[in-house]
C-alpha cells in the first residue's frame, strides 16, 4: 500500500515536530553550555540528592556533550520508530502522541541540563551549586507545554493499512464430543524490529563504555538501563502461542513473561491484522491506543481474544484462524459442561 | 500445527497424533526445518501418555518426514513438500468422493488399489 496525501502532510509536519524542533532546542541548549563554560566550575554538579544537595560531579565539558548525543538521540530514536515503519501508508493517533513525546522529551532534558548548568557560573565548588528543583519544575512545566504544542501542530490522520482493526469471527472447529485437541505455534519478532533493538542496546552498551571511560557517574545508571533492556529484549523475540483444554496460553522463549486465558474467560476469539506502529506504536508487550493488550511481533496475521470482563488480548501468529476455531470450539464446549 | 485425538476412535491415539501432523504437512501449516512441539508438551496438552506421542514422532521418523536431534526435538525434514504439493488434489478428491456417497475407507483403498 502507498501512502496518502494525508499520511504524507503527517510525516512532514512529524518532521517538524519530532526532529527539527527538538534538533533546534538541543543545538540552543548546547550553544548556550558552550558560551558559559569558561564561567562554570571544571567540574561541576551533575546529579543532585532526593533532599537538594548535589552529589554527583562529572568534568565541565561533557554536560554539553551528553545533551547533544541525548537530544539527538532521542530525535532520532523516535524518528526511526515513527517514520520507518510508515513508510507503508499507516498513520494513527500513536504516530502523533510520539511526536508531541519526542519534542516534549527533548524540551525537559534541553531546559533542565541548560538551567542546573547555567546556575553553576561563578561557583568556585560545584558542592555549592543549588537545588536542582526549580530547573526540574520549569523543565517539566516547559516539556507539557511543548507536547501539548506539539500534538496540536501534528493533523490528525488515521489510516490504517488494510483492515486495520477489525476482527474477523471465525466458525468453531468440528470437535467430536471427546474429543482432544492442541494447537501449538512460535511466533517470532521481525528481522527488522529485531534489528531495531539490537541496534538500540548495541548504542547503549557503547554510550556506557564512553560514559565509564570519562569517569562520569552516570555510568551504571547506564549499565543498569543496558542490562534491563536486554533481558526485556531477550525476554520479548519468541513467543510459544498455545489453544488448548487450559485455554490460550502465550509464553516466552525464556519462560518468562507468560499470559494465560482460561477457557471460561473467553467471550470470543477471531482473527485480525495488526499493524504494528501505527495500532500499538511498536514491538513487543503492548498496549494499543484503543486498550487491546498485545504481544506484537510483526506485522499481520494475529489471534484476538476478547474476555468476558471486556478486555482484549491480541497475539500476532500465524494460521491465526485455526488457533481462534479450536479455541471457540472449546469454549463452546466449556460454557455446555458448566450450563 | 493442530493436533487432535479422539479416544472413542477405532484409530489408536498414536496413529491419530501421527495423522495431524501430517494433515498439517500437507495444509501447509508445517515448513521443512519448522519445530514439533515437544512429546511432553502435547502429552500433556491432550491428556494421553508420553510414550503415545513418542511413538507417533517415532513412526513420522521412520516415514522421514521428521527428523529427531537430540537437544533440539523433532524436526520436520523436506519430505513435506511433496505433501503440501498434493494438498490441493486431496481436497478436491475428497469433496468429489463425499458428493458420491463414498465412505473414507472406500476412497482410501481404491486409492491403494490404484497405486499398485
Amino acid at each position: 500500500m502507498t501512502a496518502t496525501p494525508d499520511v504524507h502532510a503527517a510525516r512532514r509536519r512529524y518532521l517538524v515536530v519530532g526532529v527539527v524542533a527538538p534538533v533546534v532546542i538541543t543545538a540552543i541548549a548546547v550553544v548556550l553550555m558552550l558560551v558559559w563554560l569558561p564561567e562554570v566550575p571544571a567540574t561541576v554538579a551533575t546529579h543532585w540528592s532526593g533532599d537538594g544537595g548535589p552529589d554527583g560531579f562529572a568534568p565541565a565539558w561533557t554536560v554539553p556533550l551528553f545533551t547533544a548525543v541525548l537530544g539527538g538521540g532521542l530525535a532520532a530514536l523516535f524518528a526511526a520508530i515513527v517514520l520507518v515503519p510508515s513508510r507503508e501508508g499507516e498513520w494513527g493517533p500513536t504516530q502523533r502522541l510520539l511526536g508531541a513525546v519526542a519534542l516534549g522529551a527533548t524540551t525537559l532534558v534541553a531546559v533542565t541540563l541548560t538551567w542546573s548548568f547555567g546556575m553553576q557560573r561563578g561557583l568556585e565548588d560545584a558542592h555549592d551549586a543549588p537545588g536542582v528543583l526549580l530547573p526540574l519544575a520549569v523543565g517539566v512545566g516547559a516539556a507539557l507545554l511543548t507536547g501539548i504544542a506539539g500534538w496540536f501542530a501534528q493533523p490528525n490522520v488515521v489510516t490504517s493499512g488494510g483492515s486495520g482493526a477489525t476482527v474477523q469471527a471465525v466458525d468453531a472447529l468440528a470437535l467430536a464430543p471427546g474429543e482432544r485437541a492442541v494447537w501449538v505455534r512460535t511466533t517470532t519478532m521481525s528481522g527488522p524490529a529485531m534489528l531495531g533493538i539490537t541496534a538500540g542496546i548495541i548504542a547503549l552498551a557503547v554510550g556506557t563504555i564512553a560514559l565509564g571511560v570519562t569517569g562520569s557517574p552516570a555510568w551504571w545508571t547506564m549499565l543498569a538501563t543496558t542490562l534491563v533492556l536486554l533481558v526485556l529484549a531477550c525476554a520479548t523475540f519468541v513467543f510459544r502461542v498455545r489453544v488448548d483444554r487450559a485455554g490460550l496460553t502465550v509464553r516466552s522463549s525464556i519462560g518468562v513473561p507468560r499470559f494465560r486465558i482460561p477457557l471460561g474467560d473467553i467471550a470470543e476469539a477471531g482473527v485480525t491484522t495488526v499493524q504494528p506502529s501505527a495500532e500499538f506504536g511498536g514491538w513487543g508487550l503492548r498496549i494499543g491506543l484503543d486498550g487491546r493488550f498485545g504481544v506484537v511481533l510483526h506485522s499481520g496475521e494475529a489471534l484476538q481474544v476478547a474476555r468476558r470482563d471486556g478486555r482484549v488480548f491480541v497475539v500476532t501468529v500465524d494460521d491465526a484462524a485455526t488457533a481462534a476455531a479450536l479455541l471457540e470450539a472449546l469454549t463452546e464446549r466449556e460454557v455446555r459442561l458448566r450450563a | 500445527m493442530l493436533i487432535r485425538v479422539d479416544p472413542a476412535s477405532d484409530v489408536p491415539i498414536f496413529a491419530q497424533v501421527a495423522a495431524s501432523v501430517r494433515a498439517d504437512a500437507a495444509a501447509g501449516r508445517l515448513r521443512p526445518g519448522d519445530r514439533l512441539p515437544s512429546a511432553r508438551e502435547v502429552a500433556g496438552s491432550l491428556e494421553v501418555n508420553l510414550h503415545t506421542v513418542l511413538r507417533a514422532y517415532q513412526e513420522l521418523r521412520d516415514e522421514g518426514l521428521v527428523d529427531m536431534r537430540r537437544g533440539r526435538g523433532a524436526v520436520v525434514t523436506d519430505a513435506v513438500a511433496p505433501l503440501a504439493q498434493l494438498h490441493d488434489d486431496v481436497v478436491a478428491l475428497t469433496e468429489r468422493a463425499r458428493a458420491l456417497g463414498l465412505s473414507p475407507d472406500t476412497l482410501a483403498s481404491l486409492v491403494k488399489e490404484t497405486f499398485r
